[in-house]
């Protein structure tokens, strides 16, 4: 069975194609956007929700966890599937049956507390935000920025 | 046009995948890591970065641009992963990497390498990780730091790690010392997907089904991606980053060229299963959930931006020297 095209997929031209350095000037992210896009990456504690239908029945299994480190709480979105594997979205690929090992994991991630941080003051200074600023972008209201089609 | 060949089996692909990717590492871009870190966070305020200012290599902006896209969030998954968008979305990444690649190689025929790792899934677990991908004339070592061969010549100046901010624990990409490409093949998850899982993807029907999360235990995308069946996750392509470990790992995986390798095969998957199945894809325009439709603006930092309706058929762009996919 062959629907060429069944959702608008034409071929694209080799028109699009794109040339080392070209636009790396003024760099700027396009995307669909959604409003109320900061699901979560604050959060220091993280419910989740799973439902099923069983024999006429709605259930609901609600779970939340917390997660600390050295007695510090790890802030991140934190989901369990359906299977009762919990991932997080910073290691993107992974469904851990237990919760201790994704933090044993998170723990391996600690970065280096010695490194200089020149970016903030860099990007601050540009952009006039403050480190957890929310500034550029304003509300998200599942908007397009900059698709070419 | 190009034409993607396994790079098990085509010595040139090989030899041009490994010198392009040690070309675009070494030549430093006009980014440097502050600017980089300002045009995102403008758009993804999620986003966050820490460390040195220092000039980014023209690879590290596909680093830095993966590592974002997992930070623009939305109601399903975020807008490179976890939903319909996946599939899409690293086409649409590796559209624009081949193109840098044939500047570089001065070479408009050039085509990306894949591994067909689902192959290397049928031998014992014991010699998946010693197989003759792993050497020095392909792309170096299985485990530990990367020295032999051109990809022992790349660094990597961008990691996904956690850092304590002063209130929490938080997510962020470390810019800092160039380091060596790290792996640590088949010690977190001991076997590869085989061809009896790409069969099963390849089975489905449907390109997804609603709700269109991760949740789902049906339909091409999601059993690809590796989050169904739920039992047997992580399978295929979160398989293969799991397998891999060390760099593959976090948000920063483009790190390791290998990321390609393996984006490439799930390309000619779902590629085999459009060409068997058709042009399909849900959800249509307009459609929620919101980032994931037909006519989404593909989340984009560099090259020009794509929906998905304008990746669907790449007949123009590449092909596939074989689409049996198991």
């Amino acid at each position: 069975m062959k629907e060429h095209g069944e959702s608008g997929g034409a071929p694209e031209r080799r028109a699009a194609y794109a040339k080392l350095d070209e636009g790396l000037d003024g760099l700027e992210v396009r995307a669909t956007f959604e409003e109320q896009a900061h699901h979560g990456h604050d959060q220091t504690s993280a419910r989740s929700v799973r439902t099923v239908s069983h024999c006429g029945h709605t259930i609901e299994v609600v779970t939340t966890y917390e997660f600390k480190i050295d007695g510090k709480p790890v802030s991140g979105h934190f989901e369990v599937n359906d299977a009762g594997k919990v991932h997080c979205h910073d290691l993107p690929n992974y469904a851990f049956t237990s919760a201790l090992e994704l933090a044993k994991r998170l723990a391996d991630l600690i970065g280096d507390d010695k490194l200089v941080d020149q970016l903030n003051a860099a990007t601050d200074d540009r952009s006039g935000g403050g480190h957890d600023g929310h500034g550029g972008h304003g509300g998200h209201s599942g908007h397009d920025s900059g698709g070419e089609g | 046009m190009g034409t993607r060949s396994n790079i098990l089996f085509n010595p040139a692909a090989r030899d041009a995948f490994l010198d392009a990717c040690r070309a675009l590492d070494t030549q430093l871009s006009p980014v440097t890591a502050s600017q980089a870190y300002g045009a995102i966070r403008a758009a993804v305020p999620n986003f966050r970065m820490r460390g040195t200012d220092q000039q980014l290599s023209y690879y590290d902006l596909f680093v830095i641009w993966h590592a974002a896209s997992m930070e623009n969030r939305l109601s399903v998954g975020n807008s490179a992963h976890s939903g319909p968008i996946f599939l899409p979305w690293h086409r649409h990444f590796m559209l624009l990497l081949e193109q840098w690649m044939q500047q570089v190689l001065g070479d408009d025929d050039y085509g990306l390498p894949y591994w067909d790792w689902a192959a290397d899934g049928e031998l014992p677990a014991a010699q998946q990780f010693r197989t003759q991908l792993f050497s020095a004339g392909f792309i170096g070592e299985a485990r530990g730091s990367v020295f032999s061969g051109p990809l022992g010549e790349m660094r990597t100046r961008l990691r996904g790690t956690r850092f304590w901010d002063g209130t929490r624990w938080a997510s962020v990409v470390e810019s800092g010392p160039a380091l060596r490409i790290q792996r640590d093949a088949g010690n977190d998850i001991a076997t590869l997907p085989d061809q009896s899982d790409v069969r099963r993807a390849f089975d489905q029907p449907e390109y997804d089904v609603p709700p269109y999360t991760a949740g789902v235990q049906h339909g091409h995308r999601n059993l690809l991606e590796g989050w169904a069946p739920a039992g047997d996750a992580p399978a295929l392509h979160n398989r293969v980053h799991v397998w891999v470990g060390g760099d593959m790992g976090p948000g920063t995986s483009p790190n390791d060229p290998i990321f390609f390798l393996n984006h490439c095969n799930v390309d000619r998957i779902w590629e085999a299963w459009m060409d068997d199945k058709g042009r399909r894809y849900r959800p249509a325009a307009g459609e929620a959930p919101t980032g994931h439709a037909l006519d989404a603006v593909m989340f984009t930092l560099i090259g020009p931006a794509r929906r998905p309706s304008g990746v669907l058929d790449v007949s123009e762009q590449y092909t596939y020297d074989s689409l049996d996919v198991f």
